[in-house]
């Protein structure tokens, strides 16, 4: 399910997956999937369920039937690390797909870029489109609206006297907005809600403003 | 041989032999293997240590004795005291330290010359069995010496100590196990435990220490019980009472429950008794180490007048001018008080004296529960971990690293230990795919990478990184990610949890290691701090530390309570206080005898409440409330939130429950015990979090180092995450399953509950239709944290708190 929102004079679609649908762009945009990174994990001695990396591309495909964008906007840390054998799975997953995929890429992103662009993938460092800049990095005291990813932000909800929970969320902070993880196997980092101008957070399947 | 030879050097030594330590010197002299329960200040020490020593060749350059201590600041003292004998009997050995503080030179140097006794802790024995050549360097010891194995065993640390052993014992089939330990009520199963499935009682002895230490507990009574609290969990208001505590003696060490309360006394004496500052000190496991070294040391000197602390001075260390305790609160198991009484009174002939401050009136009842808990010398045994598939897996990970294994053989030597007798084949087949293959069959496409499995069937590890990280991270003590506190300008002062530095913002003020610091930043791991003259504003606080009442306590306070219905033999002065308390109880409800049960039903502005009195901890009642609140909406619409202290719990309604029902109901009955715990209790959080523990300790996430900088390469992860992955995608991993099984054993202490809960069936119900909150009830009732039966979807419970938050 997903949840209306405005930025910048933008009217946004927050999905409870954690990506942001533009309809005016028939854009896509999400953050920091962390491919490759059970596998990565694997090379080093943790014994991570393998079947696990499949998660990411239900969930990927999942939300591009349920929006058809033109575009696939993926604000950094695509792929996890160092290349390894997902690699495979990743480029069957991409070969699959009829849309423009762009990678603005982040800190995660190591993999030389040829090797995106040889899947047709559009490697850059920011985006703009209209008023907005995207990049992986977010910058509170930004002067430019701008959405970024890198901080897989959560807040801790008290859920009652003894109960809190910790839940992925997007936030606003002046004109930032910031994206959750995408990522089935990714991490969270709190934000101080005190700290931020707006929180949506996912629970279960809804986004909903606290 | 050994015997008349310890007798003389013990005499040489200027001391007088115990009865004890003779038992000791001859039974090693025969070669048994035993359990030694002594206190500390008895002489323990020699009463092994000589034997230890008097084994040893000095003319054979390799190592023969190995004393094993669970605490770094023990070690010290043990070495101390082992060179002292070694010096003054001139016997010419060489005696070595070895624990996370010793550098890797040194490790080096003791590994190419080997000294003859190592006095170590049971992780950096297994960072021996993780270097080339371990067998040839422990093949030939004598004798080894595990000391406090009654704090061990208790733990996953005990678990270290069993596999070490069952490896030491192949190499060495001629060596000697003695424990030490405190005196415990069960001492035939400390035996077994150290000695592993299959034992040979001919060949184990248990030597008592008749060493009677003379403990005092004397309660510090408010001067009228009427301004005596019914509830409270600091003791602060009993201050001006200990102020003159501390003037009295010459050292007093003063032990709180939580780091928390720790650094709130600190302060509260320093603002109460400004002359003590620089006089008195602070000791708790999140300080820094040298720090903490410097505190031990100040004490020995005698420059301190007292020292606020946790139970990171409860074990071993004898400080000898420390002349009083001060307990704050109820300690909550019997060994733990026994133990920090111990610490004080160490002169000949001197008595420990305790001093004890309740936080609330009717604490002072487990002060009356103790005295009689001491005079009957019982000593709840821990329970030991069975079948830790963790620590199993960092152990054979332990001996890949180094010579590699044969996994047929080390089979059976693994199902010697207790902890894995009921290890079966197909559970050690699946840990070594796991190890091998990460728990999948082979296949090109993955690329997992731990432990290579030769033609020959040798498991080994080869990847350098994977070494590498295995060895930093041999152990099992896990604690929640630490950040550093950072003075700006340089200097380290000790830990906080990342949960309570994330709440931080610049400019907070806190108080830390007794300094109030102004918080600058955070930078990668670090708390970057100022110091501060403003009065601080926050405290903070550890997780874990919560304690609840063991079933030794909870049956010692039951009695204790019948014991204040008799008014013929009540004698302790705590009891007395307690009369106009008990006086009221009696008048509004009732004072349940050992074989009672009493529930208080009342109603308030709040709603019903019904409150039970199983006086079995905390743990247990948190379960058990859960598990009647869940049975009870089964017959019918409930809407509750629940209470519980160590003496009982609450179930708060807007309508009245109808007590009979329960045991109409047989809503106490042990079937189905584990399904509606499931569905009563969070389990599933609960298990979440031990599964961290288990993660780090079978290395499927790697912590890091706290003090060094290790270049993590993309490798962290949360354990939560894992859990998730676990749970969905391969809900049959053992390690996932063990976190499930640990919860319900350890955490939830099933045995325990069952036990209560058939108790609880069979007791004589009292039932009291109240006026007003009881004294018993009134600590219940007011507390403020509590948990809420609720079945509504997350999204909706969310909406909820946000309106409330709204609104006020």
């Amino acid at each position: 399910m997903s949840t209306p929102f405005s930025f910048a004079d933008q009217h946004f679609e927050l999905d409870s997956s954690g990506a942001l649908f533009w309809p005016d762009q028939n854009c896509l945009i999400l953050s920091d999937v962390h491919l490759g990174k059970i596998q990565h994990f694997r090379k080093n001695g943790a014994a991570i369920p393998l079947q696990a990396q499949e998660e990411n591309y239900l969930r990927l495909e999942r939300i591009i039937s349920r929006y058809t964008p033109k575009t696939l906007l993926v604000i950094g840390d695509l792929f996890h690390s160092e290349w390894n054998r997902e690699w495979t799975l990743f480029e069957a997953f991409v070969n699959a797909q009829q849309l423009d995929i762009v990678l603005v890429a982040g800190n995660h992103d190591i993999i030389a870029h040829k090797h995106f662009e040889a899947l047709g993938i559009e490697v850059v460092t920011d985006k703009q489109l209209k008023n907005i800049q995207f990049s992986h990095y977010p910058d509170h005291d930004t002067v430019q609206f701008q959405i970024s990813g890198h901080l897989h932000p959560a807040v801790r909800v008290q859920l009652g006297a003894k109960e809190k929970r910790t839940l992925k969320c997007f936030y606003r902070k002046n004109k930032q907005f910031v994206l959750p993880a995408f990522g089935y196997f990714t991490g969270n980092a709190r934000v101080n809600q005190r700290e931020v101008d707006e929180i949506y957070v996912i629970a279960e399947d809804e986004v909903i403003r606290i | 041989m050994i015997g008349k030879s310890a007798i003389s050097s013990y005499k040489a030594l200027g001391f007088t032999p115990h009865n004890f330590q003779l038992e000791c010197w001859e039974n090693t002299s025969t070669g048994l293997n035993g359990l030694l329960m002594a206190p500390t200040g008895s002489g323990k020490t020699y009463a092994l240590g000589l034997p230890l020593l008097l084994k040893a060749d000095p003319k054979q350059k390799r190592l023969q004795g190995v004393w094993i201590t669970p605490l770094r600041a023990l070690s010290h003292e043990i070495y101390a005291a082992l060179e002292q004998a070694n010096q003054a009997l001139d016997l010419g050995l060489s005696i070595a330290l070895r624990n996370g503080d010793t550098s890797t030179k040194e490790r080096q140097q003791q590994q190419r010359q080997s000294p003859h006794i190592l006095v170590t802790t049971p992780e950096s024995l297994h960072l021996i069995l993780a270097s080339k050549g371990y067998p040839k360097h422990l093949g030939a010891l004598a004798m080894i010496v595990i000391d406090e194995w009654h704090d061990l065993m208790g733990s996953k640390r005990g678990v270290l100590v069993e596999l070490a052993l069952s490896r030491l014992k192949r190499l060495n089939q001629q060596m000697m196990i003695w424990g030490i330990s405190a005196t415990l009520k069960h001492p035939e199963h400390a035996i077994e435990v150290l000695a592993g499935n299959g034992y040979l009682q001919k060949q184990w002895t248990l030597i008592k220490a008749q060493w009677k230490k003379h403990i005092e507990i004397r309660s510090v009574l408010p001067e009228t019980m009427e301004r005596f609290p019914w509830r409270g969990h600091l003791g602060i208001h009993l201050i001006e009472q200990v102020i003159p505590l501390i003037e009295a003696h010459k050292t007093v060490l003063i032990f709180t429950n939580t780091r928390s309360q720790c650094e709130i006394w600190y302060q509260k004496i320093l603002e109460t008794a400004p002359e003590y500052a620089g006089q008195i000190a602070m000791h708790h496991s999140s300080i820094d180490k040298s720090t903490r070294l410097w505190v031990e040391q100040a004490i020995r000197n005698e420059s301190l007048k007292a020292v606020v602390c946790t139970s990171s001075l409860d074990l071993g260390v004898d400080f000898a001018p420390v002349e009083a305790i001060v307990q704050i609160g109820g300690p909550k198991g019997i060994a733990r008080f026994m133990q920090r009484a111990g610490r004080s009174g160490h002169q000949p002939g001197a008595k420990s004296i305790v001093y004890f401050v309740p936080t609330h009136a009717i604490e002072l009842i487990e002060a009356v529960a103790l005295r009689r808990a001491i005079a009957e010398h019982l000593i709840e045994n821990p329970t030991p971990y069975l079948l830790c598939y963790d620590v199993l897996i960092q152990y054979c990970c332990t001996l890949a690293v180094s010579e590699g294994y044969y996994p047929n053989e080390l089979f059976e030597e693994i199902q010697s230990t207790h902890c894995f007798q009921a290890l079966t084949l197909e559970d050690w087949k699946w840990i070594q795919n796991f190890l091998a293959f990460g728990s999948q069959s082979l296949s090109n496409y993955d690329e997992y990478k731990k432990v290579t499995r030769h033609e020959d069937g040798r498991m080994v590890i080869e990847n350098r990184g994977v070494a590498m990280r295995h060895r930093l991270q041999i152990g099992t003590i896990v604690s929640d990610a630490a950040l550093q506190v950072v003075f700006q300008s340089g200097g380290y002062i000790g830990t906080v949890e990342e949960w309570f530095a994330s709440q931080l913002k610049a400019g907070d003020l806190f108080t830390f290691a007794g300094r109030t610091l102004e918080f600058i930043r955070l930078k990668e791991l670090k708390v970057i701090v100022r110091r501060s003259s403003a009065k601080p504003t926050k405290v903070p606080s550890w997780m874990g530390g919560r304690l609840s009442f063991t079933s030794e306590m909870s049956w010692l306070l039951k009695s204790s309570l019948q014991q204040a219905l008799d008014p013929d033999t009540v004698q302790d002065a705590e009891l007395q206080a307690l009369r106009p308390i008990f006086e009221r109880q009696i008048k509004e409800s009732y004072l349940p005898k050992t074989d009672e049960f009493l529930i208080e039903v009342f109603q308030t502005r709040e709603g019903y409440h019904h409150v039970f009195y199983p006086f079995e901890g905390r743990f247990v009642h948190e379960a058990v409330a859960s598990l009647l609140a869940y049975r009870i909406s089964l017959l019918g619409p409930l809407s509750c939130t629940l209470a519980y202290n160590d003496y009982g719990f609450e179930i708060l309604s807007d309508q009245p429950i109808t007590i009979e029902t329960i045991w109409d109901n047989n809503l106490w009955d042990t079937k189905h015990l584990n399904e509606d715990l499931y569905q009563s209790i969070n389990i599933t959080e609960m298990s979440r979090r031990t599964f961290r523990d288990i993660a780090v300790i079978s290395q499927l996430v790697f912590s890091g180092y706290p003090t060094k900088a290790i270049k993590t390469k993309h490798l962290q992860g949360s354990s939560q995450l894992l859990y998730e992955v676990f749970k969905s995608h391969e809900p049959d991993n053992l390690l996932y399953l063990q976190s499930l099984r640990e919860t319900l054993e350890h955490k939830l202490e099933e045995g325990r509950l069952q036990q209560a809960l058939k108790r609880i069936h069979k007791a004589n119900v009292l039932i009291a239709h109240c006026e007003t909150p009881t004294p018993f009830s009134f600590p219940i009732i007011t507390d403020r944290l509590r948990e809420k039966l609720s079945n509504e979807s997350l999204a909706e419970r969310i909406r909820k708190m946000t309106e409330k938050l709204e609104r006020t």
